[in-house]
């Protein structure tokens, strides 16, 4: 078999396309919406599904390539993406077997709930802007997963949180949803400081932040503590971990495909592939590495006890991610990082399945309870029985209140803020002689309607 | 009378781009904020503006800085504190201007009224010209402690006018153009509190931001935390940071222009003054608009895919040494604004729509193509950065020059200087570098 073709060039090319493709579809879409074009649901929803079976075969090929050439990663320099005097952002992508399995699961698993979609969100007024935000999010998982260092990571990190959130709000019409959003982007981007801060750091320490050149030497334990320690914070924001674990059932108030590839598959993992990442720096702080273990555990206790109170499918199935979410940092924490990352591929797989069955099994439960002429006892065992009943009580309050964690934050976090923030307000509208008390801001028009009696505390809801 | 003003790899795409966004801003405005006296303002601001950045001679400088400011000093809904602030800054640049002039002439220099003569003679006064200038560059730019004008002025103003008149940037202009070149080490030592105070503005308008709810107040104090980190970009001694700096000034500009355009269209539209404390449901109505406003908003608050991320990038690589806070502060302004902005974006466009609005159109063709235009510009440059790098390089090459004269070369450094910009040490602020374009 003539192997010409078979260069390292063919490689770069076609694992390329594996995060052009997806910003492309994204690219062609906004475009011919900025123009005007009115795409039909059809076309949007087959040029989609092409999109991600290319892309995915893009993966399989780039993977096979790379094992065919006996290599055991590939680093793809695609030159600078922008220089200026001695510091240039290099656009590279790094492809080894950590991310040529997450790049195949996100592409396939996109491309599957696409092709749900297409049905389930049939005359939604917002189809076309799902799967344009469904696009914007394939590009920033690719982009993250296949990131050659944490500064590109850092692109691919930020914008799936932003599609995250503008699905979150997808039905903007109800408050719900519109509060969730803003809850969710405030948990996002107050944990990506520590992404961006740790970046920061570890240019500071080492002068750089591509990940191939990551070791255990590379910083010192002392260093590597401040850098692990920050870097785990942004993990927690996006993998739900405590104190941050009450953004995710908020996050289902969005579309229920999107609610499965972003927080039953791809989205809340991107955390713990940042620590599988880090790995190497981690090694060298036994501070941060206990810290992983123990946000893990604790994490995956306090899932298990929440999920079980839970009222609805989504929020039961969100908790049951936080689950094994925890158990995943728990076992990076160990060193057991293939393990880890078969339990990203699973549990994505399976709880994905689970999430987009949510409304047709309930639809079927419905159709049971009605055959069966009324309500149908559940099975299993219930351990909690066995507890004498205050301390069940107590117990379950503590659970429903999903461990007070949103109060805590609010108390130590949002509330403190908040009030800062108004008492500047205040002395700035004092400086300034109060609110304006004349016509006011050009008027355009006599008042058509009458103003809501209540004010939207958005941040407390 | 020659050297009146001057061209250079420092003003000249400042100046193109703040043209550009005072035809887009015109073109966008409502007919009724275009009125025969308002048309008068607008074209004040432009006019000194344009004064500003090119000026030579120290008379025109003062005259665009007092004519740009006058829409403001003029207007009687503003309240006291605006206007006295805004006159406060303008006789301490006069006053600034007059000892450096007083100076120049003991010192022997040809024309002690022209900033080429000027940046000839090396400065051996005190410090009362740099404390001066320092508080005409605070206040103008909206930095703590005389920040309270710009959401004052927002709020009771012409949002557009305000809007250009704080897209000038005159801050960032007058240190580089003025206090760098003429002041000598004087400013250069002094030039770091300048830059800290600019660095903790950045957190406090991004932290008063979380509480303040009217969509003015709001935007203003998330667009005076964005300018705030320009001048510690600007004053970093390094190539990456003033380069950063500088690609920043365009963000905030391009981005705020889109954003106080969608705003005062989407007032006009809903015939009511937006009072922040109800959500209005706009988005449905008005979805072009929306999404102009949600990339215009993150591309201010540095989020990937726009140019605010590249120069966000550099400013805090660039700034490391010099302003290790840099690190801090912006990570957690840009985290506050983009929260900021979300919840601005909520009030606007999201939540049910409580009761009916007149019936107007989405963004009609004369807004939506320079809407468009500026999204793209952030986009495209965002996308393809080195391009706006290239353009800003000769002029971050020349200041990294002035502030620091030990650096290397920077044509070795940057090897990106477009054929046609002024190569470093060719020619200081204030003077024309050859071939540049000059007005006798």
């Amino acid at each position: 078999m003539d192997s010409s073709w078979m260069t390292s060039d063919t490689m770069r090319t076609v694992l390329f396309l594996t995060v052009a493709l997806p910003g492309t579809g994204f690219l062609l879409l906004a475009l011919s919406w900025l123009v005007g074009i009115q795409l039909p649901e059809k076309v949007v929803a087959r040029a989609t599904g092409l999109i991600y079976s290319a892309a995915a075969l893009c993966v399989a090929l780039g993977a096979w390539l790379i094992r065919a050439a006996h290599l055991p990663s590939l680093h793809a320099d695609y030159g600078d993406w922008f220089r200026v005097g001695e510091y240039a952002f290099k656009f590279e992508l790094y492809f080894d077997g950590v991310s040529l399995p997450l790049l195949g699961l996100t592409t396939v698993l996109t491309g599957l709930v696409a092709a749900f979609s297409r049905t389930y969100m049939h005359r939604e007024p917002g189809f076309l802007r799902f799967f344009l935000l469904l696009h914007l999010f394939g590009f920033g998982a690719t982009l993250g997963f296949a990131a050659g260092s944490f500064d590109l990571l850092v692109g691919g990190w930020e914008l799936v949180g932003l599609s995250s959130v503008l699905l979150i709000s997808y039905f903007f019409e109800r408050q719900g949803p519109v509060t969730s959003a803003l809850r969710v982007f405030a948990t996002y981007r107050s944990a990506d400081v520590g992404l961006l801060v740790g970046i920061f750091a570890l240019h500071h320490f080492r002068h750089s932040a591509a990940l191939p050149a990551l070791d255990a030497h590379t910083l010192d334990p002392q260093q590597a503590t401040i850098v692990g320690l920050l870097l785990l914070l942004a993990s927690m924001g996006k993998a739900a971990q405590i104190p941050f674990s009450g953004w995710l059932p908020r996050a289902m108030e969005g579309p229920t495909p999107s609610s499965a590839i972003f927080y039953g598959a791809i989205s809340v993992h991107l955390g713990a592939y940042l620590l599988l990442r880090a790995r190497p720096l981690l090694e060298s702080s036994p501070v941060a590495l206990g810290a992983v273990a123990l946000v893990g555990l604790a994490t995956a206790l306090h899932g298990v006890f929440v999920g079980r109170v839970c009222p609805d499918a989504k929020t039961s199935l969100a908790y049951a991610a936080v689950t094994q979410l925890g158990l995943i940092f728990f076992e990076i924490a160990m060193g057991w990082t293939t393990l880890a990352l078969l339990h990203i591929l699973g549990h994505s797989t399976i709880r994905t399945l689970q999430f987009l069955r949510a409304p047709s099994m309930l639809h079927e439960y419905h159709r049971i309870h009605a055959a069966a002429g009324g309500h149908v006892e559940g099975g299993g065992l219930s351990l909690e029985a066995a507890l004498p009943f205050p301390l069940r009580r107590r117990l379950y309050w503590f659970a429903v209140d999903r461990a007070h964690l949103d109060r805590l934050l609010d108390s130590v976090a949002v509330r403190p803020l908040s009030r800062l923030s108004a008492w500047l307000v205040g002395i700035d509208q004092k400086l300034g002689g109060g609110p304006p008390t004349g016509p006011g801001p050009q008027l355009v028009a006599p008042a058509m309607t009458a103003a809501m009696p209540e004010q939207v505390d958005v941040l407390h809801d | 009378m020659t050297n009146l003003l001057v061209l250079d790899s420092f003003n000249s795409l400042p100046l193109v781009l703040y043209g550009l966004l005072w035809l887009a801003t015109l073109i966008l405005a409502p007919k009724q904020d275009l009125t025969g006296n308002r048309i008068s303002r607008w074209l004040m601001v432009l006019v000194g503006t344009a004064l500003v950045y090119t000026a030579n001679h120290l008379a025109l400088y003062a005259l665009g800085w007092v004519l740009s400011a006058w829409p403001l000093i003029e207007d009687a809904r503003l309240g006291r504190l605006t206007r006295t602030l805004m006159v406060l800054g303008g006789v301490a640049l006069a006053a600034a201007l007059g000892l450096i002039i007083e100076h120049g002439s003991s010192a022997g220099a040809a024309d002690p009224w022209l900033l080429s003569s000027l940046s000839a003679t090396g400065w051996a006064g005190g410090q009362l010209p740099f404390a001066l200038l320092t508080l005409a560059v605070i206040q103008r730019k909206g930095i703590f402690p005389l920040q309270s004008w710009v959401p004052q002025a927002m709020e009771r103003g012409d949002l557009l006018i305000t809007g250009l008149v704080l897209n000038g940037h005159f801050g960032a202009v007058t240190v580089a153009r003025v206090a760098l070149p003429l002041l000598g080490d004087a400013s250069r030592a002094s030039l770091t509190v300048l830059s800290e105070l600019g660095l903790f503005t950045a957190v406090l308008g991004a932290v008063v931001a979380v509480a303040d709810r009217q969509p003015r107040r709001l935007l203003a104090w998330v667009a005076i935390s964005q300018a705030s980190t320009i001048l510690a970009g600007l004053e970093s001694l390094n190539q990456q940071a003033i380069t950063g700096a500088m690609l920043h000034w365009m963000v905030v500009s391009i981005a705020t222009s889109a954003l106080f355009a969608v705003l005062r269209l989407v007032e006009v539209r809903h015939g009511l003054a937006i009072t922040g404390t109800e959500y209005l449901g706009l988005g449905r109505r008005f979805p072009r608009l929306a999404v102009f406003f949600v990339v215009a908003g993150v591309a201010l608050v540095g989020l990937p895919g726009t140019l605010g991320f590249i120069s966000e990038d550099l400013l805090m690589h660039g700034a490391l040494e010099s302003h290790p806070w840099i690190g801090l502060a912006i990570p957690v302004a840009t985290a506050l604004n983009a929260i900021g902005i979300f919840r601005l974006f909520g009030i606007i466009f999201l939540g049910r729509r409580l009761a009916p609005t007149m019936i107007v159109p989405d963004a009609v063709t004369r807004e939506r193509w320079p809407l468009a235009a500026l999204i793209m510009l952030l986009v495209v440059l965002g996308l393809v950065p080195q391009m706006a790098i290239n353009l800003r390089s000769a002029a971050a090459v020349k200041l990294e020059r002035i502030e620091n004269p030990a650096a290397p070369s920077g044509e070795a450094q940057s090897g990106e200087a477009p054929s046609g910009e002024a190569q470093p040490g060719e020619a200081q602020p204030g003077e024309a570098p050859a071939g540049a374009a000059q007005s006798h």
